[in-house]
């Protein structure tokens, strides 16, 4: 989980400080491109040999970040949600698409406490909240199709 | 009943709504990518990207969810369907993205179609 975390902060972080064209911004995007399409190949359920999947796992934890930031799995079972959703199951695809509502509501108040102790201007705030929101949505948008398409299946 | 009243909320807002709002901002500034005023909320959509190829991360949205969408309906029939398809698929969009050169700079360019390349093999 750590690894995730570290790689979206790092992303956002370049993403809101570079204000003009920056090389490290495009590479961290082909980058973030690559590892979310191998992550997808790898995903097929091919016999690919152990030595392979070994060496991408921790491509795989960072291009899927599907169960990145909560474990929904222990959260269910340790809780017992299961008051309004026939199943975990169900409950966690509910709880994976809220997942982006409840990243943007956490930088919105990491942004509004960093606006009330720096006292910066609202201008920077907007334009980095929405940097912020861009980027959540790039680099979830391939578990939520994911998530949203395996629920036909 | 929970696929269309989860599911579909899920693929409407965040797998299509999301990339298709984007395009839409892009596309309605594509006069005036230029300027600071739009640089400063959608630069990092359309960095290092050609003026006329602004919409590439979109091309790269698509590429990625077209392959998990292969990978899920496709899974009903032999593995191998599935493969073939998103190789010929990714291939294809190499092709195409050689064609176009999306990015501004060449080594940016060959990075990226050789991380392409590399998804591709990997499956192939």
């Amino acid at each position: 989980m750590s690894i995730i975390a570290i790689f979206f902060i790092i992303v956002i972080v370049v993403g809101i400080k570079k204000k003009q064209e920056s090389q490290q911004s495009i590479l961290l995007r082909i980058v973030a491109n690559y590892l979310q399409l191998l992550t997808a190949a790898l995903s097929f359920n091919l016999k690919f040999p152990k030595a392979l999947t070994q060496l991408m796992y921790p491509v795989e934890r960072i291009g899927n970040s599907s169960e990145a930031f909560l474990s929904f799995d222990c959260f269910i079972n340790d809780y017992e949600v299961t008051a309004f959703a026939p199943s975990n199951a169900i409950f966690k695809i509910f709880l994976t698409g809220l997942l982006p509502i409840g990243l943007i509501l956490l930088s919105l108040v990491v942004w509004g406490s960093l606006k009330l102790v720096f006292r910066s201007k609202f201008k920077d705030i907007k334009r980095n909240m929405i940097v912020t929101i861009i980027l959540i949505m790039f680099l979830l948008h391939p578990m939520l199709t994911k998530v949203g398409i395996e629920i036909f299946q | 009943m929970w696929s269309a009243v989860l599911g579909l909320p899920i693929i409407v807002i965040w797998a299509i709504g999301c990339p298709v709002l984007a395009f839409m901002m892009l596309f309605k500034n594509r006069h005036s990518l230029e300027e600071n005023k739009v640089q400063r909320y959608l630069l990092v959509l359309y960095q290092g990207l050609r003026s006329e190829a602004y919409y590439w991360e979109l091309v790269n949205t698509i590429r990625k969810s077209f392959i998990i969408a292969i990978n899920v309906f496709m899974s009903t029939l032999p593995l191998v369907y599935a493969a073939c398809t998103a190789v010929l698929f990714l291939v294809a969009l190499v092709r195409v993205q050689v064609r176009i050169m999306p990015y501004k700079s060449k080594l940016n360019n060959e990075l990226e179609i050789e991380a392409m390349v590399t998804g591709t093999a990997t499956l192939f």
